[in-house]
């Protein structure tokens, strides 16, 4: 027992409290320190910042005087007194701090200044030496202090110290290589292709959206040709020079971009695929499906969102499979609108939609189709289907006028595009020998094989797409879109003109101008994209309204047309094919106006709508009874 | 003789290890202050040049969805989210997630901002209380904010309703009542986007009192020290934890909380961990813990960022009972979460997050609280035993207030490097708080530390509780 206890006194540890009593004060005096340095700090820092208030306030001045100094104007007082600063600032610049400061205003003032006033700004900081200051900082062994040399040379567009800055941009500090990226490709045009060149580091997000704000803010800025970097070897230099082709609309690099679908890396692909999709590139189809089951759902979703605006009737089957495998919800969702967009006649019937696609399938042909091909009625055919269809109407209803007024008609002289305007405006009638013909036409449309010609035919679908935001809607239809009339005057303008261009184009303009106004977003001019921000929503805003108009109008005629629902068996395959090369038209085109470029030609010819389109003249307004009667 | 040497023995052995305990907690946060100083400066040094204004519409800039559950928020719901509206970022949408208030806080959203239903589907498989409705506003203005009107549910579960219905590739989780700075969203965005090597999952920030601060129009006028008692012993304790705690688990990249009232999270990897627990309310550090573990378990580069600038101010509570709720439910939050997570204790296959920072948090953020209550219990039971060493207890509470106190002035001296944002009256005020809190704060948050483990522990129901707010000071 006495040994036992012998053990445990001595192994048992013992905590003077002495030891502690010293802790105690060691810990008081270091918290008293704290008081002193906190103290300290806080009137450093006060101070610091009024004295520079001071200084700057004081030499704030002194810049302004040496920035608008005229010689050729000035008075030979007003030359003395210029001279005096000159010498009064000489002897300032000799104290190193009011060097530092008058950098500071310096830099401070380059970010209001612009035009002619900037660049006086720079030739004083140059003039007054104090790019030595700054190319001085290059040497320290602090890399803060580095950057804030190349900071200060970089705002003060210092080219000469282009090269001098070039040796850092694949250094092994991460701040100094990243500042020294900003600067070259700020201070020469070429920077950019050198970064992209050499680079062997990483190029954070954050870089690359600097980087694109400032190549954005060059003024006359001719961007290379990134295609050249898409195969580099450095992964992210690939991602970048890709977002700066679809950024800079470069859409000579499409085959490069088909390829880099199937890049391992998954933001390559999402970039890619955004790229395809924005020029409008159809032969990516089959490697976007390919890449599929592969993919993330981000990048599902991208493909689908692609294949909706590039796809046709025939993608519907992948998509289809898409919608009946176990994917997650957003993706199968996204399939089903993907679907819906591409055959929108069937939008109405969501639920059973995958019977519908499938019978639309089964009837295709076989064959392939190509996607810039589809099938076009020859004229003679036409006119044989109508003549017909309109002895089987007079058969069967008490409508014999329209047989006269159909007969009399000069179906000849329509072209595809005539026909589509035909539909647009017969769209509205109220009269029943005109929605015969309608019905017709609707027949028309749910003929299979005709799945790409019946973007023309299609009234009533409009009736599910015309409920959509007005930006889907654009986005949907912004591919077959054809050009504004504006492009090519825009084209030709300087930035001035282009302005108030901008400005008719919102009094004017419809979803082909608004396609055109989106492209103008990231123009490289700031006041042309802001301008172009708000031009688009004037056009949003008008589109919506008249999207609201044609779901009521197109909600009365639908009403109508099913109170003959014996017409469509009838009419149906009666179309022989042909085919023909000419740019897909999406539905949501059908119920658009004309053209300006139409306009603009029936003018030149002096046409009237009567001219064109012979009875089909309907200019007229819609009466109050008619949506009374038929919308509720 | 025997009996009185060995119980001598036993106390002294007692001694060493609580010890122990302390001289390893001083350590830790000798080493806390230093990783948060060498922290801070790079920091400072890092951004003290570039605008950040520049970059906020770039094509490139990602787009953002910030969630606010929002219950009963009747009172400030307008001017809140007013706020939220006003931020300087381009791409974002503000989705106040209305938790089935039984107030008025929805029918004044809709006429404030003359919302209508909207029809959106949703996944029939995402388990959520039910939603009610989805409000979009009619006006142009508003076109940024998404009401979504559901069935209570609890905060988690209004949080993972919004991260399910966002489409965006980052979405922020905050408390309505908070008031961000106009460019919180780009300090943000430039944490999510700066590393090149790791993908970050979460990005969290300072919390800063806001009590007493003057407020218009959605945008901080003036920073005041808070009048109330209680909320300045926050004040402190906030720049205590997040000057330097974070700070330094940040610097380490072993950050493993970020506050409820700002955190922002990479959507797919929230959603593919599972988004909230609802079955925890301390659902912050649940979140962290299992996005965390998603990455490791994969191998995937990833890291946790934390933004110091003073980016989100928030109201503290400045009654004690509802203080002391608070701080019941953060430490059974903790409990819940440790417990869940318990695989990860020194497990080397977590490196540093099971090796320290899950280490930390078990013993000194929730043993800690519990050892210092039976320690007081145990000098009231040695006092009435007659047993207990007077010279010795006077000289350890000495030593381990004098470093409390310490550690606290070193706080405020960051504060002051960093934001210099109160008079020097208050620094003072400050410091004397710093020399009362062991003795007036410290047993608050203890005594609530230990109320929520015994709750925890003897399974009493207890939920989030009210927080009353009183709403921010309006400019005059």
């Amino acid at each position: 027992m006495i040994i036992l206890n012998h053990i445990f006194t001595s192994i048992a540890p013992k905590i003077g409290v002495n030891f502690l009593w010293v802790l105690a004060i060691v810990f008081a005096i270091v918290a008293l320190l704290y008081i002193g340095i906190t103290f300290y700090a806080k009137s450093n820092i006060t101070l610091g910042v009024k004295r520079n208030k001071i200084k700057k306030r004081e030499l704030g001045p002194i810049v302004s005087e040496f920035l608008f100094f005229d010689e050729k104007t000035a008075s030979l007082e007003d030359k003395n007194n210029y001279v005096c600063l000159k010498i009064k600032i000489r002897q300032m610049l000799k104290n190193k701090r009011n060097r530092k400061i008058l950098a500071e205003v310096l830099v401070e003032l380059s970010q209001d200044l612009s035009g002619e006033t900037l660049k006086s700004l720079h030739k004083l900081y140059k003039d007054l030496g104090l790019d030595n200051d700054a190319l001085e900082k290059l040497k320290s062994w602090r890399w803060h202090t580095i950057s804030q040399g190349i900071v200060e040379l970089t705002q003060m567009k210092v080219t000469d110290s282009y090269n001098k800055i070039t040796k850092f941009v694949n250094g092994s500090r991460g701040v100094i290589r990243k500042q020294s990226v900003i600067a070259i490709v700020s201070l020469k045009d070429e920077g950019i292709n050198y970064f992209l060149d050499t680079t062997q580091h990483k190029i954070s997000e954050w870089q690359q959206l600097k980087l694109l704000e400032i190549l954005q803010n060059k003024k006359n800025y001719n961007p290379p040709s990134f295609k050249n970097w898409l195969f580099s070897k450095n992964v992210d230099t690939v991602l970048f020079a890709l977002r700066l082709v679809k950024h800079y609309d470069q859409s000579d690099a499409n085959s490069s971009i088909v390829q880099l679908i199937r890049h391992k890396n998954s933001q390559i692909r999402q970039v890619a695929i955004q790229c395809v999709s924005e020029f409008n590139v159809v032969e990516a189809r089959e490697s976007l499906k390919k890449i599929f089951n592969t993919s993330t759902n981000d990048t599902k979703l991208l493909i689908i969102e692609a294949l909706e605006s590039l796809g046709f009737a025939e993608d519907v089957q992948f998509l289809n499979t898409i919608e009946n495998r176990k994917e997650v919800f957003a993706v199968k969702n996204k399939a089903l609108v993907a679907i819906n967009s591409l055959l929108p006649e069937n939008h109405l019937e969501i639920e059973g939609l995958e019977d519908i696609s499938a019978v639309l399938i089964q009837k295709e042909d076989k064959k392939p189709l190509n996607p810039l091909e589809v099938t076009v009625t020859p004229r003679t055919e036409i006119e044989k289907d109508l003549t017909s269809a309109i002895d089987q109407l007079t058969d069967d209803t008490d409508n014999v006028p329209i047989v006269n007024d159909i007969a009399e008609t000069d179906l000849l002289t329509f072209t595809i595009d005539d026909t589509i305007d035909v539909v647009t405006e017969v769209a509205p009638i109220d009269d029943d020998k005109h929605l015969e013909f309608i019905k017709f036409l609707e027949t028309k449309k749910e003929t299979p094989k005709e799945a790409p010609n019946t973007v023309y035919f299609n009234v009533s679908e409009s009736s599910s797409t015309s409920k959509k935001e007005p930006e889907n809607l654009i986005n949907n239809s912004k591919e077959a879109l054809p050009d504004s009339v504006f492009k090519s005057l825009y084209d030709g303008c300087d930035t001035e003109a282009k302005l108030i261009l901008l400005d008719e184009i919102g009094a004017l303009g419809d979803e082909k101008e608004l396609q055109f106004v989106l492209s103008l977003l990231n123009a490289p001019e700031i006041e042309i994209s802001k301008k172009a921000a708000s031009v688009k929503i004037i056009i949003e805003n008008r589109l919506s309204v008249i999207a609201e108009q044609d779901a009521l109008e197109e909600n009365a005629t639908s009403k109508l047309i099913n109170k003959n629902p014996n017409l469509q068996e009838e009419l149906n395959a009666r179309y022989t094919n042909t085919t023909k090369t000419i740019t897909p038209i999406k539905p949501t085109l059908v119920k658009e106006l004309k053209p300006l470029e139409l306009c603009f030609l029936e003018e030149e010819e002096e046409k009237t709508e009567e001219d064109v389109f012979g009875f089909f003249d309907i200019n007229f307004i819609l009466s109050e009874e008619f949506y009374k009667d038929n919308c509720n | 003789m025997f009996q009185s040497d060995f119980f001598t023995i036993i106390v002294d052995y007692i001694n060493i290890i609580f010890l122990m305990f302390t001289i390893v907690l001083f350590s830790g946060y000798t080493v806390m202050g230093y990783l948060a100083t060498k922290h801070t400066l790079h920091y400072r040094r890092k951004n003290s040049f570039g605008d950040l204004s520049k970059v906020m519409a770039s094509p490139l800039a990602p787009s953002i969805t910030i969630i606010a559950p929002a219950y009963n928020e009747g009172m400030n719901i307008v001017e809140n989210v007013r706020s939220l509206l006003s931020l300087n970022y381009v791409d974002y949408e503000v989705m106040v997630v209305n938790d089935g208030s039984k107030d008025d806080t929805l029918e004044k959203m809709i006429a404030a901002y003359d919302l209508v239903k909207i029809e959106q589907k949703i996944d029939p498989n995402w388990q959520s209380k039910p939603i009610r409705g989805i409000y979009k506003s009619k006006q142009k203005a508003f076109h940024k904010l998404t009401v979504i009107d559901k069935e209570n549910g609890g905060k988690s579960d209004a949080l993972n309703t919004g991260m399910q219905l966002s489409n965006n590739r980052y979405v922020g989780c905050i408390d309505v009542d908070c008031l961000l700075l106009p460019d919180a969203l780009l300090h943000v965005v430039k944490s999510f986007f700066q590393r090149s090597g790791k993908r970050v999952i979460a990005v969290g920030g300072v919390i800063r009192v806001a009590n007493s601060c003057i407020i218009d129009g959605g945008e901080l006028e003036e920073v005041r020290l808070p009048k109330n008692w209680l909320a300045k012993f926050q004040l402190l304790e906030y720049t205590r934890s997040f000057i330097l705690g974070r700070m330094a688990w940040g610097s380490i990249d072993s950050l493993l909380i970020i506050s409820g009232a700002f955190g922002f999270f990479d959507r797919e990897i929230a959603l593919a961990a599972g988004g909230y627990d609802t079955n925890t309310v301390g659902e912050d550090m649940e979140i962290v813990f299992r996005m965390r573990r998603y990455m490791h378990e994969r191998d995937l580069p990833y890291t946790v960022e934390y933004i110091p600038d003073p980016l989100c101010w928030t109201e503290v509570p400045e009654e004690v009972k509802i203080f002391i709720n608070q701080r019941d439910r953060w430490s059974r939050g903790n409990l819940e979460t440790l417990t869940k997570h318990k695989d990860m204790f020194f497990n080397p296959k977590y490196g540093r997050l099971g090796m320290l920072s899950y280490p930390y948090w078990f013993f000194y953020e929730w043993l800690a609280p519990l050892l210092e209550f039976f320690g007081f219990l145990s000098i009231i039971l040695f006092y009435y035993l007659g047993i207990l060493n007077f010279q010795f207890f006077i000289a350890i509470t000495a030593a381990v207030f004098s470093f409390s106190v310490m550690f606290s002035f070193f706080a405020i001296f960051w504060e002051v490097y960093a934001y210099n944002q109160y008079k020097t009256k208050d620094i003072l005020v400050l410091m004397l708080f710093a020399i009362l809190e062991p003795f007036v704060f410290h047993p608050l948050v203890t005594f609530s530390a230990v109320r929520g483990n015994y709750k925890k522990l003897f399974k009493i129901k207890s939920g989030w509780g009210t927080i009353t707010r009183k709403g921010f000071s309006k400019a005059t």
